[in-house]
């Protein structure tokens, strides 16, 4: 998974397809980020498939940032991610931004 | 005093309250005299509306601050003091914005009644949770008022607060339909399996959005059991239900959810469900749901016709060009959604074919091959004469297509356009991209153009860049 | 609130705005750009739509855009209320202007709910003459009108579910209504003391109409309409009123920059306007 600092921010990009196992190890390397950083930016530009095993590990990811008061924010998913996400009203659980500028400030 | 002054290092905070007077800003004057920081943030929550003579001294307040180059910013406006600076032309000239950190929490719960601030709200307290706003919290879960407890919930799952899972769990029992809902995509969210059984019951429920929010939840829950189980309630069920239940199978996706859908269809016989099964089987990334999509085109129902088209955009077209080229026809949507389709891969065979169709094509599908060629970097000389076109809308499209496909071009045209053309609409994409490309000599064209054109969105813009 | 919102770009709003305005004289400030995203993504949905371009093709190109423009202007113009919704605007009425009336000794007492949405507003009223024990000491006749034909069509069939009834009093459903699974109908007697008709403010024949009143409520319509239109509304509401006459508006609904010849005064946290 690629990563970078932009702006002074944790960001990390996931890929490719996300369902149950592959989710189980994104959210592995993600939770790692989140003992040093107050805020990671995760950017669904890359990511071609997703479906409800791999929404519930991204959940499971809030629950931990949000234990450790760290702020998850989520960014540049294509329309269809995007839909995932309204028709199991996470849209309004995340704080999804349209573009990594937006989010990474 | 209806002003509550508070100067910290670097910000001074202005509460203003109900009666205030002209005359309470005079300390708030006193005070930025001596005022060092940056910024500078009116509070104006407690205000239902405004009169004149206060808004006059906040654009006061505007200028004082703009020489002491401090940012000002107003918070927390209602609709009526909101409407009050829309009337007054002054919303530009101030920065607005929403700061819920400076309401208490019994402010916020009580402001959870309203509509339309209440999801704002909400998000901030998921957001900032704690022990005072989990007890807020269950307490208005105790108070007989469908809104706040249908917001209450999903404040405690925005927290993703386990602690109140039982609670959470009890107000699927509400007689609310809009609590019922929220309780059950919260129990989603917080990955309650042990709820699964009840929202099997639920999502055979008479209220339509009840059952889609169970059928939202269960695939969040979902185990490769479900797929299977999922299939069973199409026994003898009520055509809402087999949406909700397509719904559910596209998120959980995969092998086994397609063939059930698959199945569905072509035992469907409403056209409505069959429209939404088709619309769902565009969310499979997999050839054979192309496939599924193309055999759709024939479909005896124009609406399921439509819905196969529009969904071949997602699925792409995987080799079946040929196929689709003999759907596109006159001016009808199938067609329009066919040529989005095509040009999601524009290759040169498909521009080719596209500019040869387009003289006998008409309205909105000639709208779609300008839109798709636009993408493609050989159609350049196609664009330029779509810019002569009657249409209005060609006329942007065009130029739209050209901005992406060659820049110095659409530039070029982009200046004589928002001089001459007759559509605001297309002197509108112009100004924009004249904007965003900054040619030589920008100022004064559009000084020019801010002089000469009565179009107000165009005024707007372009004050917006060169100051009104 | 399962469906995806689907974004409006500026000039995509600009250009439905205008016509918006063109068909009704309602206009949207750029606050209100969340509105139309909200209320008309599951629409764009229904017609496989993935922007707010395609939509304006559709209004513009379709075969079906003369009654696509109806549905555009009954989503738009969708009011959610409640039975008792800011009440203390209905209290002052019922303690303080009708008795008022009732002293001049006018029998016949005429009150108009110019924005009605759903019917709840004039039904509340028709049960508070009863609550106030004014129902048998005048004749009243209470007309709601809305621009929206769907929640006109709602209003004259008088059910409603439980959302109507977010901040009533126990037992406010079960004396006035008669409940019926889910949903609640309002009884005979409250249903045949309103009168519900389609009516654009903007209109020349609204006056025509529905005739002169002795009250008017209109709350929460005008912040749709730009100053010009604000300000023929309230000519119009003026012209509708008999002398004295009595006037309210929305709790947070400012008037100014607008002429009218209303004198305004308090009562409590509230405003109304009279013409005297």
């Amino acid at each position: 998974m690629k990563k970078e600092i932009i702006n002074g921010r944790q960001t990390a990009y996931l890929e490719g397809e996300i369902n149950g196992s592959t989710g189980l190890a994104y959210k592995e390397e993600i939770a790692s980020l989140f003992s040093s950083s107050a805020i990671v930016v995760l950017s669904f530009k890359d990511v071609v498939y997703l479906n409800s095993s791999g929404l519930r590990e991204i959940i499971d990811l809030l629950k931990q940032a949000n234990k450790l008061k760290v702020e998850l924010r989520l960014c540049e998913m294509s329309k269809d991610i995007r839909e995932m996400f309204s028709f199991t009203g996470l849209e309004k659980v995340f704080k999804i931004f349209d573009t990594m500028d937006q989010a990474a400030v | 005093m209806n002003v509550r002054i508070e100067a910290l290092a670097n910000e001074l905070a202005i509460t203003v309250l109900d009666g205030v007077q002209r005359k309470d800003f005079e300390e708030v004057f006193s005070t930025l005299k001596g005022f060092t920081g940056g910024s500078i943030k009116v509070d104006l929550k407690n205000l239902q509306y405004i009169k004149s003579d206060i808004i006059a001294q906040l654009l006061a307040l505007r200028r004082a601050a703009d020489s002491k180059k401090a940012a000002l910013k107003l918070v927390n406006l209602s609709d009526g003091v909101l409407s009050a600076f829309e009337t007054a032309n002054l919303t530009k000239h101030f920065t607005i914005e929403q700061d819920y950190g400076s309401y208490t929490v019994s402010e916020l719960i009580e402001l959870l009644h309203d509509d339309e601030q209440a999801e704002f709200i909400s998000i901030h307290i998921g957001l900032n949770f704690n022990e005072q706003y989990r007890k807020a919290l269950l307490d208005a879960l105790k108070i007989d008022d469908p809104v706040l407890n249908e917001q209450a919930l999903l404040s405690l799952g925005r927290a993703g607060d386990d602690a109140s899972i039982d609670v959470i769990r009890s107000a699927l029992a509400s007689q609310y339909p809009n609590v019922v809902c929220a309780a059950v995509l919260v129990l989603g969210w917080l990955g309650d399996a042990a709820s699964k059984e009840k929202l099997y019951e639920l999502i055979s429920s008479p209220e339509e959005a009840v059952s889609e929010a169970c059928g939202a939840s269960i695939a969040l829950l979902s185990d490769d059991g479900d797929p299977a189980r999922l299939k069973t309630l199409l026994k003898d069920s009520e055509p809402p239900l087999r949406k909700v239940i397509a719904n559910a199978l596209a998120l959980i996706n995969g092998g086994a959810a397609y063939n059930i859908l698959k199945e569905m269809l072509s035992k469907e016989t409403i056209d409505d469900v069959r429209s939404v099964l088709v619309r769902k089987i565009s969310y499979f990334n997999n050839e054979d749901a192309t496939n599924t999509l193309i055999e759709a085109l024939d479909d005896s129902s124009r609406k399921v016709q439509e819905t196969a088209a529009a969904g071949l955009e997602r699925t792409g077209l995987r080799g079946g060009e040929e196929r689709v080229f003999k759907k596109i026809s006159g001016d009808d949507w199938v067609s329009y959604f066919a040529v989005r389709a095509l040009g999601k891969h524009c290759s040169e065979k498909v521009a080719d074919y596209l500019t040869q169709r387009y003289p006998n094509l008409s309205g909105k599908v000639r709208l779609a091959v300008v839109e798709v060629l636009g993408a493609a970097s050989y159609c350049t000389s196609f664009l330029a004469e779509r810019l002569n076109e009657d249409n209005e809308d060609i006329r942007r499209e065009a130029l739209s297509g050209l901005y992406r496909s060659n820049k110095p071009l659409a530039v070029e045209k982009a200046v004589q356009l928002a001089k001459g053309d007759p559509s605001w609409l297309v002197r509108f994409k112009a100004v924009e991209i004249i904007i965003a490309e900054t040619p030589e000599g920008y100022r004064d064209i559009l000084a020019e153009i801010r002089n000469s054109d009565a179009n107000r969105y165009i005024q707007d813009k372009i004050d917006a860049v060169l100051g009104s | 609130m399962l469906t995806n919102t689907i974004k409006i770009k500026d000039e995509e709003f600009f250009e439905l705005k205008e016509i918006i305005y063109k068909a009704s004289a309602i206009t949207f400030a750029e606050s209100k750009k969340y509105l139309l995203e909200n209320r008309l993504s599951k629409r764009l949905q229904e017609l496989n739509f993935n922007s707010f371009k395609e939509y304006l093709y559709y209004l513009k190109y379709d075969i079906n855009r003369i009654k696509e423009m109806d549905t555009l202007l009954n989503l738009v113009t969708i009011n959610e209320t409640y039975f008792l919704r800011e009440r203390q605007q209905m209290d002052h009425l019922m303690k303080s202007t009708i008795p008022a009336i009732l002293t001049r000794g006018k029998k016949n007492i005429r009150i108009w709910s110019a924005a009605c949405s759903t019917g709840e507003e004039p039904y509340s009223m028709a049960i508070l003459l009863r609550e106030y024990a004014l129902s048998t000491r005048a004749n009243y006749e209470i007309i709601g009108t809305d621009i929206n034909t769907e929640v006109v069509d709602i209003a004259k069939k008088g059910v409603y579910r439980g959302m109507s009834f977010r901040g009533v009093p126990p037992n406010f459903q079960s004396t006035y209504f008669t409940q019926n699974g889910l949903v609640y109908e309002i009884k005979d007697e409250f249903k045949h003391r309103v009168r519900f008709q389609i009516g654009n403010l903007i209109s020349h024949t609204l006056p025509a109409q529905v005739g002169k009143f002795d009250v008017i409520f209109c709350r929460n319509a005008l912040i749709y309409f730009d100053i010009e239109g604000k300000q023929k509304v309230l000519d119009m509401f003026y012209n509708c009123l008999n002398t004295p006459g009595y006037l309210y508006l929305g709790h947070s609904e400012s008037t100014i920059k607008i002429k009218s010849k209303f004198v305004l005064q308090n009562f409590g946290n509230g405003v109304f306007h009279i013409k005297e």
